[in-house]
């Protein structure tokens, strides 16, 4: 039984050999529940078919304004990339000019106060001789 | 459809040509619609065709011509249906497999419109059974046509025909549907 619902669904795919032919057309003819499993099976199928089926309107403006979108992006990413590149190299070329002025690449020499230290500080800078009244500790 | 037509629309394609390319959107959007719509239903379908179009558009150079437009398009619907139906599945508050759900579907066919129901007796269909189903019996193409849009044997086809319209059959009497007696 099992190999002739086989044979009954690939008749509705495929080109059966005669010998299959013949054996379907004989069980359709002594097998009821045979016959009905074909009537079911070509129901399913008109039901399946020919569906009318589309996208809501407006489908194509929708995949233009979506091809159009990526290509901004692109464009943003393209001119970012310039300006990344150039920021980079400026930052490569300022530490090889400092590494050539003060010889190390030390957070002090970044930030331009490797001549300076706290216990050599010319207080004089802060203009103290107005201040002689008060007490340093 | 005259090959021609559209062998003329791929190459202004590109060559850069969005009309053209606009055109084969509004010829072919019906079709594409009815694989994607047919294998995940009304949800996401739209994302789905959009994509199936920038998808080719974007490789139009690699399009030779060996297959016809359409085939190619809905060879490029397929996968991305296919791809998006194991990424829904994945996320488990999206379900898009209703196979464990079938007792909930209990006389549908008396409030759901046909496509409605089309659309959720094929839900419940493994995605595997679903594509061969949707292009050999919602599409009728010819199941060498399946074949080669599918890209697998011609015998892959017709056992998974077999077994989905089994399962289809089963489907849809559990969601109501009254086979008509001879």
């Amino acid at each position: 039984m099992e190999n002739i619902k086989e044979i009954l669904l690939k008749s509705f795919d495929a080109e059966l050999t005669p010998q299959e032919r013949e054996l379907l057309d004989e069980a359709l003819q002594h097998s009821e529940e045979l016959r009905k499993e074909k009537q079911e099976i070509e129901q399913m199928r008109t039901f399946f078919s020919g569906q009318d089926t589309s996208f809501e309107s407006g489908f194509a403006d929708r995949v233009m304004e979506r091809l159009e979108t990526p290509a901004k992006t692109i464009e943003m990413y393209s001119i970012f990339k310039r300006v990344a590149i150039t920021g980079i190299a400026a930052i490569i070329a300022l530490l090889i000019a400092i590494y050539f002025i003060d010889g190390s690449l030390t957070l002090n020499a970044v930030l331009g106060i490797s001549g300076y230290s706290a216990d050599g500080a010319d207080l004089s800078v802060l203009n103290l001789q107005n201040y002689e009244n008060i007490i340093l500790p | 459809m005259p090959y021609g037509e559209d062998k003329a629309l791929v190459e202004a394609v590109k060559s850069g040509d969005n009309t053209a390319f606009r055109q084969i959107v509004l010829k072919y959007e019906k079709l594409i619609a009815g694989v994607v719509k047919g294998m995940i239903g009304n949800d996401g379908a739209d994302d789905v065709g959009q994509e199936t179009f920038i998808r080719f558009y974007r490789s139009v150079g690699q399009y030779k011509g060996k297959a016809g437009l359409g085939t190619y398009l809905v060879r490029i619907a397929v996968n991305l249906t296919l791809n998006e139906i194991k990424k829904r599945s994945k996320r488990k508050w999206f379900p898009l497999n209703d196979y464990d759900n079938g007792h909930r579907a209990e006389n549908d066919f008396e409030r759901m419109e046909t496509s409605e129901l089309i659309s959720k007796a094929m839900t419940q269909l493994e995605p595997d059974f679903r594509s061969v189903v949707v292009l050999r019996i919602v599409q009728g193409y010819s199941t060498k046509e399946t074949a080669e849009i599918l890209q697998i044997p011609l015998g892959t086809v017709l056992s998974r025909l077999a077994r989905g319209q089994e399962k289809l059959r089963g489907i849809l009497k559990k969601l109501g549907y009254r086979y008509e007696e001879g």
